[in-house]
């Protein structure tokens, strides 16, 4: 019985010990397969599972003026939601986060008890108050208090220097301004740490993580003075409301570095409002991206090409009749005036287009329009702002000239330039006739620890420098002789020129509105300040020098007074 | 023959004790090994985790220290400063008021350094280039240009 038994058995054990033979066959192929051929994959998904790869955000470098006013900085809001449900004891949840978020336990506890989750409790509430919260939900039995930051681009002083600075917006963009200018220094290079993580995404703290460490973006400090930003733009928006123009701006520039020293412009806006619709155009910065035509301020350039040319002198006396005739058109003094026979002065001082036109035929098409390009119009500065453009100057043999331009651009008109072209050419005059460039950076500091310190720049030498001396004291006899105009600063001796232009519009120019103006500087011995008014269509009167002048004034008064700069009685007499 | 059994059972025991000290050593090297690992393992987790935590209190330091500075900075406006000293009935000062003293050959700030701006055409950058070629190809390195900054 056994003897038949037994090789029945055996013959099931070969079989049995087969089939797992085959079986175990079957599962190391699969094993072979999915270990060796495709690990590759396998071990991509595994890590999917279990490593958190984290990006670690750059701070975006902070901007501030010279004397550290801060103007933009990265800041974090935090928002707090809650789901009642996942909390252990809710009514001491609320009675603890009350006092953290200055609300009433009772209005938490109506809002656990009829709010359907998550229920936010608040929205871009400050670190401080974020943080607090953070602990209270680090506690047992806090699973459903969550709270969740991001990062917000801050300007603190709102609409301080606002056209200057620029914004990011929330998807990181740049826009406008140092923003945009230096994005790149700014941004910084993100990091990342990659790691084992648990089922909430977080990383053990088991093995040291991979990580590359984020780069920071540099911080910039500018060459603006917060003091005297604060002035100008209290004197701008004055001005504005005073004389009901429609827009303007105002410019402080030091002649001998070509920093700008100050810089507003009206309307303006609030930064961290950016993405109001009314006020995306008012943080445009016009000083470098608009242009217009500069009206009388630009004689400056005509007198200093025909003086360091030679084609007048100091002591050249000129006929005036009250109309003169270039390629064809007339061109007349406003008021119709015809003064007869006038100094140099005289023409500075009474804003003569007659004489200023025969001082560009004089000069001739060729030497005239080389002046107005060294001086640096129809050429970008190379200011460190976004979006300049370089303005428009017609020339012969480009299509657009004839030959009538020739006498209406030696007084500003025909001709359009940047708020920004026509102070650094004033500001070259100031500075014995050489031109700066101008900037706006006073520094970059690198995370690394670098530092990049801005060296003022001579773009080049554009008249004499005896001849830059000889307007200047032609531009400071005219102001004494005008007495109309009214930038005075008292025991300061000042140059400049007021100017009053048509404003361009299809087909002509406009009858009624105008651009009052006034660049000027002081003191005219040793020029320390370089400033530009612009009114655009005042109400109280069309005139530079009754509207813009006195703007000119309250500022360079109180900049005086701010920089502690003696006045010439006291100054010369040191000498 | 009664002792060559004896002689044989001492050398078997001497054996068998021998391998199990051998054994017992290499027990005893792994657990070493073991607890070594597993020290080291444990102060790298407890390292790890003690950096994470210093990792998020530097961050909050940092959020805290950026909303302060921006408290700072909204304190500081020199709007807020005007008005503030306005209501604590300071003016500023005029020239007129400010008492200058002269003193003969006193020692004045220089004028800035300034640098010339280089040239605007592309050609004169491109001839510098080429001259910079020349020079590498010749074996002798160009002259560094002279920068303004010390950043990168």
């Amino acid at each position: 019985m056994s003897a038949q038994v037994l090789p029945r058995a055996s013959a099931r054990m070969r079989w049995a010990l087969m089939a797992i033979f085959a079986v175990g066959l079957l599962l190391a192929a699969r094993l072979f397969y999915w270990q060796i051929i495709r690990w590759d994959e396998i071990s991509q998904r595994a890590a999917q599972e279990t490593v958190t790869d984290t990006t670690l955000q750059a701070r975006r470098g902070s901007i501030s003026t010279r004397d550290g006013q801060l103007l933009a900085e990265d800041n974090y809001f935090y928002t707090i939601k809650v789901d009642p449900k996942q909390i252990d004891q809710p009514d001491n949840l609320a009675r603890q986060l009350a006092p953290i978020l200055k609300q009433s336990t009772e209005s938490i506890v109506v809002r656990f008890k009829t709010e359907s989750p998550p229920i936010v409790l608040a929205r871009d509430v400050p670190a401080s108050v974020g943080e607090a919260v953070e602990d209270l939900a680090k506690q047992p039995g806090m699973i459903g208090l969550q709270v969740t930051s991001r990062r917000v681009r801050v300007y603190p002083g709102k609409s301080f220097a606002a056209n200057i600075v620029g914004f990011v917006n929330t998807q990181g963009v740049a826009a406008n301004g140092v923003e945009s200018f230096r994005d790149s220094e700014l941004r910084g290079t993100d990091g990342n740490l990659s790691g084992a993580s648990d089922a909430l995404r977080d990383i053990i703290p088991f093995d040291l993580p991979t990580s590359k460490p984020p780069v920071d973006g540099a911080d910039i400090s500018l060459t603006i003075d917060a003091g005297m930003q604060h002035v100008v733009e209290t004197e701008l928006a004055n001005a504005i409301r005073t004389s009901r123009a429609a827009s303007g701006c105002l410019i402080v520039m030091d002649p001998q570095t070509g920093a700008i020293l100050a810089l507003a412009v009206w309307p303006t806006a609030d930064l961290n409002d950016y993405y109001n619709p009314v006020n995306l155009p008012r943080l445009n910065n016009p000083t470098v991206s608009a242009q217009y035509e500069p009206g009388s301020v630009f004689k400056i350039i005509t007198t200093a090409a025909a003086l360091d040319a030679g084609t007048v002198s100091p002591g050249t006396y000129f006929d005036d009749t009250g109309i003169i005739y270039v390629g064809g058109r007339p061109i007349k003094n406003h008021d119709d005036l015809a003064p007869g026979r006038v100094s140099l002065t005289d023409v500075l001082r009474m804003s003569l287009n007659v004489e200023a036109a025969k001082m560009s035929v004089g000069l001739g098409a060729e030497r005239f329009y080389q002046y107005v390009h060294a001086f640096g119009f129809g050429a970008l500065t190379r200011i460190d702002l976004a979006d300049e453009i370089a303005g428009t100057v017609k020339t012969v043999g480009d299509g657009r000239w004839r030959d009538a331009d020739l006498g209406a651009n030696a007084y500003g008109q025909g001709i359009s330039v940047t708020p920004m072209q026509m102070i650094a050419a004033v500001a070259a005059v100031a500075n014995r006739g050489k031109l700066m460039q101008p900037y706006i950076t006073q520094q970059i500091r690198y995370s690394n620890g670098n530092v990049y310190r801005a060296t003022p720049t001579v773009v080049r030498q554009v008249i004499r420098p005896e001849t830059a001396q000889t307007l200047t004291r032609l531009l400071a006899d005219a102001i004494i002789g005008e007495s109309s105009n009214k930038a005075v600063v008292p025991g300061y001796r000042i140059a400049g020129k007021t100017g009053t232009a048509s404003i361009p519009i299809p087909g002509g120019y406009d009858p009624v509105n105008t651009i009052a103006s006034f660049a000027g500087y002081l003191p005219a011995d040793d020029p320390r300040f370089v400033i530009l008014v612009k009114l655009d269509k005042p109400q109280t009167s069309e005139w530079g020098s009754q509207v813009a002048s006195p703007v000119f004034a309250a500022v360079a008064k109180q900049l005086v007074e701010m920089s502690g700069l003696p006045p010439d009685s006291v100054r010369l007499s040191g000498k | 023959m009664p002792s060559r059994i004896v002689k044989t059972s001492v050398l078997n025991h001497q054996r068998s004790t021998g391998s199990l000290r051998a054994f017992l050593l290499l027990v005893g090297v792994l657990a070493l090994m073991g607890l070594v690992y597993l020290g080291q393992n444990g102060q790298a987790t407890m390292t790890g985790r003690r950096a994470q935590d210093l990792t998020q209190q530097l961050e909050r330091i940092q959020r805290e220290n950026a909303q302060l500075e921006v408290e700072i900075a909204q304190l500081t406006l020199p709007s807020r400063i005007a008005e503030r000293a306005r209501a604590l009935g300071f003016r500023p000062a005029t020239i007129s008021q400010t008492v200058f003293i002269v003193v003969k050959n006193y020692p004045v700030d220089s004028k800035p350094a300034v640098a010339a701006r280089p040239a605007d055409t592309a050609s004169s950058s491109e001839l510098a280039a080429l001259w910079n070629d020349l020079l590498t190809w010749m074996g002798l390195t160009p002259a560094s240009q002279t920068v303004e900054a010390t950043g990168p």
